[in-house]
């Protein structure tokens, strides 16, 4: 659906040259809801901007559908925009506008009549759920309610793509939740391509099918999400990825010598990871009653990611040895990652 | 009530139909120049906006100039922009006093303020609107009418009050050289005459007149605000 070819874009300010998009090929199929992850400065935002050519690369081919963009005229260009719909982090509606007139903005001399493109967009505040603040105007929204707005106005001409910018960037963890999930919900009932660009890592979690991350302009990781945060391998990657877990926290506390880290004799503190789609089982009770040790959860996070529980837990443990390296021995064979933080 | 109106100002009353037609006067000059003001003002203004660095139109020779000439015309005063202007006036309108000679001044004199007002309010446009409308497709004149200046009226029509009020005061400098209006009106038959009567009931009515553009001004602003 959308193909980024050795995207480059360099800014330059008198001498110095800087590049924001430094080499990006990227392919997103059609249907799919890709995330493009990476912390401020990433360069994630020019390379969206690149896609509908708000910002024109400074070499490399933007191909969306069958045709490339790059090679396009300005009016030509300005068509093809109308099919690719975006939605920013603060929204931009027009203040003097209503909500209907903001959503049958795109629609004017598109050769609908009046009483069309009303009942057109009706149908899409109906479908973000906000038919009731149609002539509200935008002051009198809340942030989700403005997100909604938006996501109708950029949906009103049957776009195939969604590019979203920081669309949940500024908003509660609630409204970024229910935003979300209407976007899942578009994207599984209209069948739109969604491009996430985010850094929050629990927008990419809940809702996308693949992944890239991005570092000073490139994309350092590329893979379906579960992959991504089971086997995160660039260090920028993993940062993400702890953010999202709590399990990494035991380092901080063996720092602070916390009470709950004084191990006794025949004691140790394990990290279990589940590393393939093996999160089910009952392996708490399975070691305990097997292996006669005691363990004792001090962090667990687990979450379901494309449909397969992924996490790890982090664990006390009161054994002999001899039975302790035994359990350890049955989770690696079990593909369930173990490793010792702290033992007595 | 006549007995009292005649008590307190002779000089007007006996001058009634004058001080009304200086009235009508000043009105004519302040708004058959406005309408080429607003016009002009508009069309530089938005010329300023779209051609700057990083404007939709960004193009610096057509920027630099217009900008440099604005300056230029705003740095020269009134007076002296008058008696340059004659020659002018009389090519354009064919004559250079009275009414119709006191209009290309006032627009020559005017336009470059309110150029920087548009400047100014167009400014106020969050330029994520810009994007978001290029993004679903709108032309470039579409932008500027559908979204820089349809998104700009409230602070527009606080820039019209103000350049109108200034227009109104600077008619009554043209009166001062020939042009008529309530400026003539005070000085020759007032100041000159030492009738200061006459030049308070100017001030009247040139205060009722500012007021009730300020009122309608605010008017406009506050129903054009969401």
């Amino acid at each position: 659906m959308i193909r980024l070819e050795n995207i480059v874009k360099t800014y330059s300010d008198g001498d110095k040259s800087f590049n924001a998009v430094d080499g990006v090929t990227l392919d997103i199929a059609d249907g799919e809801i890709y995330g493009i992850i990476g912390f401020s400065g990433a360069g994630k935002s020019t390379l969206v901007r690149c896609i509908n050519l708000l910002e024109m690369p400074t070499s490399g081919k933007v191909f969306v559908g069958d045709k490339e963009l790059t090679a396009l005229s300005a009016s030509e260009l300005r068509s093809e925009r109308k099919k690719i719909g975006m939605i920013f982090q603060h929204f931009n509606l027009m203040a003097s506008r209503t909500v209907i007139k903001n959503v049958i903005f795109p629609l004017q001399y598109s050769g609908l009549t009046k009483a069309q493109m009303y009942e057109k967009a009706h149908s899409l505040l109906k479908l973000v759920g906000i038919d009731d603040k149609a002539d509200a105007y935008p002051s009198a929204l809340s942030g989700g309610q403005k997100q909604r707005a938006a996501i109708a106005r950029a949906l009103v001409s049957d776009p195939q793509i969604l590019l979203c910018d920081e669309a949940t960037s500024a908003l509660d963890p609630q409204t970024t939740d229910s935003i979300l999930k209407l976007l899942k919900k578009l994207n599984k009932e209209l069948g739109i391509t969604i491009v996430l660009i985010t850094h929050q890592m629990n927008a990419v979690k809940e809702i996308c099918t693949r992944a890239a991350v991005m570092e000073n302009g490139r994309v350092v990781e590329e893979n379906d999400v579960f992959n991504l945060f089971a086997n995160p391998q660039q260090p920028v990657t993993r940062a993400f990825v702890d953010m999202t877990s709590n399990l990494s926290r035991i380092n901080a506390l063996i720092e602070e010598r916390s009470p709950l880290t004084e191990l006794k004799k025949w004691q140790c503190i394990m990290r279990f990871k589940y590393l393939e789609r093996s999160a089910c089982e009952a392996l708490v009770s399975y070691l305990s009653r097997t292996y006669n040790i005691n363990l004792n959860i001090i962090f667990g996070n687990i979450e379901i990611i494309g449909g397969n529980p992924i996490g790890g837990l982090v664990v006390i443990a009161d054994g002999r040895p001899e039975d302790i390296t035994a359990a350890q021995e049955y989770l690696r064979s079990i593909n369930v990652g173990v490793e010792v933080i702290l033992s007595a | 009530m006549p007995e009292f109106l005649n008590s307190i100002m002779p000089n007007v009353m006996k001058k009634l139909p004058d001080l009304w037609e200086s009235t009508v006067e000043t009105l004519e000059m302040t708004f058959i120049s406005w309408a080429f003001i607003f016009v002009f003002g508009i069309i530089f203004g938005v010329l300023l906006t779209v051609t700057k660095k990083g404007g939709l139109l960004q193009n610096t020779a057509v920027y630099q100039i217009l900008d440099k000439v604005i300056n230029l015309f705003r740095a020269v005063p009134f007076i002296i922009l008058l008696i340059c202007l004659i020659p002018v006036s009389r090519a354009i309108v064919g004559t250079s006093i009275g009414v119709a000679g006191a209009i290309v001044p006032l627009i020559f004199g005017t336009v470059p303020f309110f150029s920087r007002q548009v400047e100014s309010a167009l400014a106020e446009v969050d330029p994520g609107l810009v994007e978001a409308a290029e993004a679903m497709g709108c032309s470039r004149i579409g932008i500027i009418f559908r979204v820089y200046l349809k998104e700009s009226i409230p602070a527009l029509a606080r820039g019209v009050t103000i350049t109108l009020i200034n227009l109104i005061g600077l008619t009554a400098m043209a009166g001062a050289v020939g042009a008529g209006g309530l400026g003539n009106f005070a000085y020759v038959q007032g100041s000159q005459r030492n009738m200061n009567d006459i030049i308070y009931s100017t001030v009247v009515v040139l205060v009722v007149i500012v007021t009730l553009i300020q009122i309608i001004g605010n008017l406009v602003s506050k129903k054009s605000t969401h």
